[in-house]
């Protein structure tokens, strides 16, 4: 038979890509999760994740972590880019570029240099490990803020904001019932850039509380480092858990999101 | 009140950035219950008035009264009046129901305050109280009153303050609409636009016809003063557009408010409006009834804007007479003799017969529309434009008869380019919008030369001048300018595009405007489209110059 090209063929690379990269992996843990270390099925792992406080604690705390880092990076980026974003306040980009930059620079560099400077200001890690490592989240986290809301801001739709103030909205108003509304999309893109990110982050609190609070990502590189394989694959398959669940959450509003076109990524 | 005007700009001048004038003096009353549409070409400035009227935009300079009081600078919110955008800016988070019920939500009503026994509890007004003690403190500041003018205000306000203090007046409530008398209003408006099966749908499940009613709908169910409605049809299919045209010219018979309209859409005006403002480059061209301004246009734009016309040159040559198209005919308008007019005359205003006439001229292309011919006629080389019912061959010789009161005649409007701040450069080029125009220097001086050098020498040979950089006044008449369709060519002195374009019977005018917005108003044979690059040539003898200063000045 003669070997005819076909358009569906086009895929093969990525179906290659997702098997070796997302599937296999998947497997692996999955497999790791539930057997003992000389291949036999075990449910020990489920049972030592849900019976200690240990393991529950973590995540607990990495649940906190991620909630107020969230609603405090927002509270802070949601007024600088609705500022950033509005030409009577700002008409050069260089200052978006500015609140952006410290994305691009080395995550460790930049972390070592925020507890250098947090001790200077007399908020030592070891004296105050959770206000240090609270600094530190929302000040890595604020960039990936900014620019998912930037980026909805710079599309909101002027005249939906002036019919609310003709339809008798004063400015307070004109916020709360038109701009927020119309900036929704980009508040769940900028909480997905910030919330599951905090849960898994490892160095952040690592450095800044010189290892006094140890967050969900952090506890499975321990039991990786300490070949715990089987428990710590458990709470891989935990954390992806809580990531198809945040998913599905905001699934809805990032729809409407991509039908009104790219974003500045 | 003196008068019935529900609203009045006076003087109102809108510029953007201290350069763009959008609106430019712009004075116009609206009566109660009008239908007042702007008129005009994209970017006159229709959208800038109205959104003054609005309160999204503040006048830079004059004044905008509202039952005769001024609301300038009143934000939106606070005026008693509600706009249809133009691409309906409807809320998509809300459903249909909750976008018109959006501006009845935030309504408070006053509602008198009384006791268990229903008598008025009367209290002190605070609120008036603050008002006027910010006055107090206004006039106290105010550096520019004299000390007696000032005691006697400050005085006046105190005993104002002191009796409010005193005497205690009924208070009212500030009450929401109750979710029943919402839903009362939103109904009625439901059914106003038609749309009383769709409340509980999503805007974005609705067709675009749909969501102009919404947007009606969510306007006028605050019961305006006044509806603002910028190019609501734009969008709309013909079809759409023409049944939304009668439904909307319904509702404002019904609902008795007054209606201001914009559009660019000439037909709409004619068939919907009361009033008709036409606009152009921000400055008002003619206000008047549709027919007014259909059988008497202003001016040659006027004319061109509204319905189809043919525009000629003419020249006033007697008493009540004016002569185009090579033939005197009378007309009902006193000019100057020999003044250079425009005449206008309507297609359906020239009378069609195979006896002879006034003029003759061939048939030479036939349109059917409908009811009527559509006829071109040739009379030598200029086009005629006429309508009738009876039928001829292409070909034809035809006599054709106007009447007196179909001949419309406007002071022409141009004649002349000048340019004030021309100059001359070293070469003895006269420069223009920075581009360097051949010309003849010694026209600066009567029976001057110049010499090798390119000096100019005086008759007598005892002076000389060096006129470079000298500043000069040019002047070139709109009929020696030369369009030249290749833009690279040597001859293309200048590149400018077309702005705007009418047709003037043999010829169209053109406004060619060049990237530094210097405007060369021109005559020509050939059709452009708005918009066409094109160059600019003028002949060296047609640039007429006039120095600014003394020609001694240059000597040396
Ligand atoms: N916010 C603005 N800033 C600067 N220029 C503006 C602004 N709004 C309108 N203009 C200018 O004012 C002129 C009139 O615009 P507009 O009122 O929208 O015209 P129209 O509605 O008749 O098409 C245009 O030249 C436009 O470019
Ligand atoms: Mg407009």
């Amino acid at each position: 038979m003669k070997f005819r090209f076909q358009r569906k063929f086009l895929c093969i690379p990525y179906w290659l890509f997702l098997v070796l990269f997302v599937v296999v992996p998947i497997f692996f843990i999955v497999f790791y999760a539930f057997t003992d270390g000389s291949g036999h099925f075990t449910w020990d792992a489920v049972v030592e994740f849900f019976t200690t406080n240990n393991k529950l604690n973590v995540l607990v705390q990495s649940l906190l972590f991620s909630t107020l880092n969230t609603i405090l990076c927002l509270a802070i980026g949601y007024p600088i880019s609705y500022l950033l974003a509005n030409k009577k306040y700002n008409t050069k980009y260089v200052l978006v570029l500015l609140f952006v930059m410290p994305m691009w620079i080395n995550f460790v560099l930049r972390t070592g240099a925020t507890r250098d400077v947090l001790s200077w200001l007399g908020i030592n890690g070891g004296t105050h490990p959770y206000v240090a490592t609270m600094i530190g989240l929302v000040y890595n986290y604020l960039p990936f803020v900014i620019l998912p809301l930037y980026t909805t801001m710079l599309k909101l739709d002027q005249s939906q904001i002036e019919a609310a103030s003709d339809l008798g909205c004063n400015r307070i108003q004109v916020f709360t019932k038109s701009i927020i509304p119309q900036s929704i999309p980009g508040i769940v893109s900028a909480a997905q850039m910030v919330f599951m990110p905090t849960m898994s982050s490892y160095v952040i609190p690592e450095t800044l509380s010189e290892g006094k609070i140890v967050l969900f990502g952090n506890s499975i590189y321990l039991g990786f480092a300490n070949n715990q394989w089987n428990s710590s694959s458990f709470m891989a398959i935990i954390m992806l858990i809580i990531i198809g669940i945040s998913m599905l959450a905001t699934r809805n509003f990032s729809e409407k999101d991509s039908g009104k076109g790219g974003t500045a990524w | 009140m003196e008068n019935n005007y529900i609203i009045d700009l006076k003087n109102v001048s809108k510029i953007f950035d201290d350069e763009t004038i959008a609106v430019d003096d712009f004075n116009l009353y609206v009566r109660k219950g009008e239908f007042v549409t702007f008129l005009g070409p994209s970017g006159c400035g229709k959208s800038t008035t109205l959104r003054m009227i609005a309160g999204f935009e503040f006048p830079s300079k004059g004044s905008i009264l509202l039952n005769g009081k001024d609301i300038s600078n009143v934000p939106p919110n606070k005026r008693p009046i509600n706009m249809v955008f133009q691409r309906y800016a409807l809320f998509p988070h809300l459903d249909v129901y909750e976008n018109i019920a959006f501006g009845l939500r935030l309504k408070r009503i006053p509602v008198l305050k009384t006791d268990k026994q229903g008598n008025k509890v009367l209290e002190i007004d605070k609120k008036k109280i603050k008002e006027l003690k910010s006055e107090y403190k206004l006039i106290q500041r105010n550096k520019h009153l004299d000390e007696a003018e000032k005691s006697e205000k400050l005085n006046g306000l105190q005993s104002q303050i002191d009796y409010l203090k005193a005497n205690p007046v009924e208070s009212y409530n500030y009450v929401k609409l109750s979710e029943k008398e919402i839903d009362n209003k939103v109904a009625r408006a439901l059914k106003i636009v038609d749309l009383e099966a769709l409340e509980d749908r999503d805007i974005s499940t609705l067709s675009g016809g749909q969501q102009q009613r919404v947007a009606i709908a969510r306007a006028i169910v605050n019961e305006p003063e006044i509806l603002l409605l910028d190019e609501p049809l734009g969008a709309l299919d013909l079809k759409m557009r023409k049944e939304m045209q009668i439904e909307l010219k319904e509702m404002h018979k019904k609902l008795g408010i007054t209606f201001i309209y914009v559009t660019h859409d000439q037909e709409e005006a004619l068939t919907m409006s009361d009033t008709i403002v036409i606009m152009k480059d921000g400055v008002i061209q003619q206000i008047g009834t549709p027919k007014k301004i259909y059988d008497e246009p202003k001016n040659a734009f006027v004319a061109d804007f509204i319905g189809e016309s043919n525009i000629y040159n003419g020249t006033i040559v007697g008493d009540k007479k004016v002569r185009f198209l090579d033939h005197n005919f009378d007309c009902e308008d006193e000019f100057q003799l020999n003044e250079k007019v425009d005449v206008v005359v309507r297609p359906e205003d020239v009378i069609i017969s195979e006896k002879g006439g006034m003029i003759e001229g061939v048939i030479d292309n036939k349109i059917f529309k409908g009811v009527n011919y559509q006829y071109v006629i040739m009379i030598g080389k200029n086009e005629l434009l006429l309508k009738s019912t009876k039928d001829y061959e292409v070909g034809t010789k035809v006599g054709l008869n106007i009447e007196p009161d179909g001949i419309h005649i406007m002071k022409k409007d141009f004649l002349v380019n000048i340019y004030t701040d021309a100059w001359i450069d070293k070469n003895n080029h006269v420069m223009i919008d920075d581009s360097p125009f051949d010309c003849d220097v010694t026209q600066l001086l009567a029976g001057s030369t110049l010499d090798e050098e390119g000096y100019l020498v005086s008759a007598d040979k005892a002076h000389k001048y060096d006129l470079k950089d000298a500043d000069v006044v040019a002047e070139i008449a709109k009929d020696k300018i030369e369009i030249i369709d290749d833009i690279e060519s040597e001859e293309a002195q200048i590149v400018g595009s077309i702005v705007d374009s009418i047709y003037i019977g043999d010829h169209y005018r053109y406004i060619v405007r060049t990237e530094n917005e210097e405007d060369f108003v021109l005559d020509s044979q050939y059709s452009y489209n708005l918009d066409d690059k094109v160059g600019l040539k003028v002949n060296k003898e047609d640039i007429k110059l006039r120095l600014k200063k003394e020609v001694s000045v240059y000597e040396i």
